[in-house]
């Protein structure tokens, strides 16, 4: 099947609202070349899974490529025309299971030496003019190394650059309860999806209903879940990291245990992937906390955000291989600091794929520390400011 | 990105690697330095020359190697190692860009396209076929250590006309593992899963045959010489799996000599698990390695004043801002930064505190040390490295 052949009861398999899309949006799916169709059809299949950020800005991206004239619209595909694929290819069911299409063309363009050409195409095809409806205030704060004691005067070298490094920010008993407070600070009707708090360990007390939480020590039963199937997986036999990820995919929230963490279905399905996509998310605790805050400015696009990194599983090394009773997960919360260092300046530029910079409001705190950065629109970048500053003079005088 | 602001942005990075390799080792350009400089290897005066690969499986980044923020992490590759060689400041990989697959390229001096996570021969003759058919050496002179599973079959290729003239294959883990097993049979089981060996896949572990485990305690007892108890207990001593390749490494050079010797090390592709601290502590090892390796061949009879020695990541890693990627972590997007890397070359005839700029090829390391040590390799699809031979 070429996508000039989709009809509208091509996606009878699809769930409710992923076929209403498909159907409103069929004029398009039907010229674009077979090489990026399965690529929007991924995106599609899960639609009912999707928070409503997401669905809002892959809609916006199709209206876009619905509105350009046919001469640019084809000149856009063009690339894609361009590329060769196996006869066999298009035979294959890439409208039932375009995630699988998708990781054979992948492994096909590399061996063809034709994956740089794709990846320029797909980067023009998804340069979609930004939103011009107001943009929304976004506020993230990033708390790191807990339970780390020695100094680090490198830490957040590459965000210093952005913002105001204050090396004496009060951290006090309250901070936790005040860094919560700040997020509620804009309260009112809080659409869904719109504030979040991750915790690398047990989270700090907070109240429930005002935001989605994930947190390490809560998401445990899926993670060693989903830890527990793929090591059935390495013990049954060859494959690999690809292999693996397709025997994950379909997990269902009922299999994957997030039905007992949430009865939200959307929830279920995100917490569910963050084990299944992240790489050594089920593992530390900082690659987790690093992953869950890049998947949830990318998909769910919150406003405000409180990201909390805890030590990590120190890694095990070949002198453990000698004594079974040092066996045991001992956390690194030196190492962990450095994750999450560099963790804190990846969540920082995950941020301004959303958002315009005049329009964030970006905290890095050392818990327990005096030393953190603060970027916004007001905050002098490279700045340092040493005095005694609390949080709130903090953010009235720079944020 | 236009093909246009792609070569803008290559020009802009080959700046920029000049620039920091300058600053960094006060290492001077090629081109200002005579190209006439005799080999080592001129007809009449020279030993049998050897050659050591060094590859690092898992690629390493500027940021956190020769850019300003990463000189911290290689101390002795900068002070000691690159004053002492030439630097290829741009060695561009465009084959696939996964580690198994991309050290068979190294190996055959073509980009080979096979499944990069099943393991299998590779399609064109390796350098060790090459070297052995062409100087009519034994199986002995030729060996590879490598620490992931996937490289068993690295040794061989499938190509017809090289049948039965590769090179021996140690796997360090492979053989703790079974060492381990054949002491402490119980304990085998609680160690297994640390011996984690494709960060790719985040529990993948050797898997021991009884054949398995006992094709490995046949190389431990004829080939290295080593008796169970003495490796595991020398292993103790160890830090991590690059540590035990490099120990593997000087026993087989001090026990068997061999001529040409390939080992891959893999601790720093801990970066698939997300741990920044541990990717960079791991790139730090690979340094200390790298020195300590090069003692090694100063202070063996057998090895010093013949021996090259050639250190080349693998590939890069991927870009902080690439939005296809996710920073250090991958190598998935194909970028500029994650297919770009490095050669440092060391030994006779090589010239020293030398930095070439133009771009080369991790292929082209085959047809280089053909050319060194007076074998013909007709398969490869590199050329020779005109400032090494």
């Amino acid at each position: 099947m070429t996508p000039d052949q989709l009809t509208d009861a091509s996606f009878a398999g699809y769930s409710p609202q992923a076929r209403q899309f498909a159907i409103a949006h069929l004029r398009l799916l039907q010229q674009l070349p077979i090489a990026v169709a399965p690529a929007f059809l991924r995106e599609i299949i899960v639609f009912d899974l999707r928070f409503p950020a997401e669905r809002r800005t892959f809609e916006r991206q199709c209206v876009w490529l619905e509105s350009l004239t046919p001469e640019q619209r084809a000149r856009l595909l063009a690339p894609f025309r361009q590329i060769s694929m196996p006869a066999g290819m298009a035979a294959k069911d890439w409208v039932g299971s375009p995630q699988a299409f998708l990781e054979e063309l992948t492994a096909y363009l590399w061996s063809s030496s034709q994956i740089d050409a794709y990846r320029r195409a797909a980067q023009d095809l998804l340069a979609a003019p930004l939103d011009e409806t107001q943009q929304k205030d976004r506020l993230v704060i990033v708390v790191v190394g807990k339970d780390a004691t020695a100094s680090s005067p490198q830490l957040f070298r590459k965000l210093a650059r952005h913002g105001v490094t204050l090396h004496n920010l009060q951290w006090t008993p309250e901070t936790p309860r005040q860094l919560h407070a700040t997020l509620r600070k804009d309260a009112g009707a809080v659409a869904p999806y719109t504030r979040w708090y991750i915790d690398g360990g047990e989270p700090w007390p907070h109240d429930t209903t005002s935001v989605d939480l994930l947190s390490y020590a809560q998401l445990r039963p899926v993670r060693e879940n989903v830890l527990e199937r793929m090591n059935r997986f390495t013990q049954s036999g060859p494959g690999g990291a690809e292999a693996m990820r397709r025997m994950l995919e379909g997990l269902h929230p009922a299999e994957s245990g997030a039905d007992t963490v949430t009865s939200d279905p959307l929830m279920q399905h995100f917490i569910t992937m963050l084990f299944v996509e992240g790489s050594g998310t089920q593992i530390y605790s900082t690659s987790y906390v690093q992953w869950a805050a890049r998947e949830t400015l990318r998909r769910a696009q919150p406003e405000q955000l409180l990201v909390r990194f805890a030590p990590r599983q120190r890694q095990r090394t070949l002198n453990q291989l000698f004594d079974a009773a040092t066996n045991v997960e001992v956390p690194d919360p030196e190492g962990s600091l450095r994750d999450a260092d560099i963790s804190a300046y990846y969540i920082l530029l995950d941020l301004l794929r959303i958002a315009d910079p005049a329009h964030i409001t970006f905290l890095a705190w050392r818990e327990n520390h005096g030393h953190a950065v603060l970027i916004s629109p007001r905050a002098p970048a490279g700045h340092v400011d040493d005095s005694p500053i609390d949080l709130t003079t903090a953010f009235t005088k720079y944020a | 990105m236009s093909s246009s602001s792609d070569a803008f942005a290559s020009l802009l990075r080959s700046q920029t690697r000049r620039e920091f390799l300058r600053l960094a080792a006060g290492t001077v350009a090629a081109t200002a330095v005579s190209t006439l400089v005799p080999s080592a290897f001129a007809a009449g005066t020279r030993p049998q020359p050897r050659s050591v690969v060094v590859t690092f499986g898992g690629g390493a980044r500027d940021e956190e190697t020769f850019a300003v923020e990463g000189q911290q992490n290689i101390p002795h590759l900068l002070g000691e190692l690159i004053p002492q060689g030439t630097f290829f400041t741009q060695v561009v990989n465009r084959g696939i860009l996964g580690h198994y697959v991309a050290t068979a390229g190294i190996v055959t001096g073509c980009y080979e396209t096979f499944d990069n996570f099943i393991a299998q021969p590779t399609g064109n003759p390796t350098l060790f076929e090459y070297f052995r058919r062409g100087l009519s050496r034994p199986m002995d002179d030729a060996w590879v250590i490598a620490p992931s599973n996937g490289f068993q079959q690295i040794g061989f290729s499938r190509h017809g006309g090289y049948q039965g003239q590769g090179a021996g294959v140690i796997l360090p883990k492979q053989l703790l593992a079974a060492a381990v097993g054949k002491q402490h049979p119980q304990s085998l089981v609680d160690y297994e899963h640390l011996l984690q060996d494709n960060y790719e896949m985040p529990v993948y572990r050797p898997a021991l045959s009884q054949s398995d485990g006992e094709l490995h305690l046949e190389q431990l007892a004829s080939t290295l010489r080593f008796s169970v108890e003495d490796f595991t207990r020398d292993a103790r001593a160890l830090d991590s799996a690059d540590a035990l390749s490099l120990s593997i490494a000087r026993r087989l050079m001090a026990q068997v000599s061999p001529s040409l010797l390939l080992i891959t090390l893999h601790d720093m592709d801990v970066a698939h698990a997300g741990a920044f601290s541990l990717y960079v502590d791991a790139i730090q090892r690979a340094d200390r390695i790298c020195g300590e390796l090069w003692t090694t061949i100063q202070t063996m009879p057998e090895y010093k004043d013949r021996t090259g020695l050639f250190i080349m990541p693998d590939f890069g890693r991927d870009a902080d801002g690439d939005p296809g990627g996710n920073g250090f972590q991958h190598h998935r997007t194909g970028s500029a930064m994650a297919r770009t890397t490095w050669l440092l070359a060391l030994g006779p005839g090589i010239r020293q505190n030398v930095t070439v700029d133009r771009a080369i090829q991790p292929i082209d390391l085959v047809p280089t040390i053909g050319k060194r040590h007076g074998f013909e390799t007709p398969y490869v699809k590199g050329a020779p490295i005109a400032e090494l031979v």
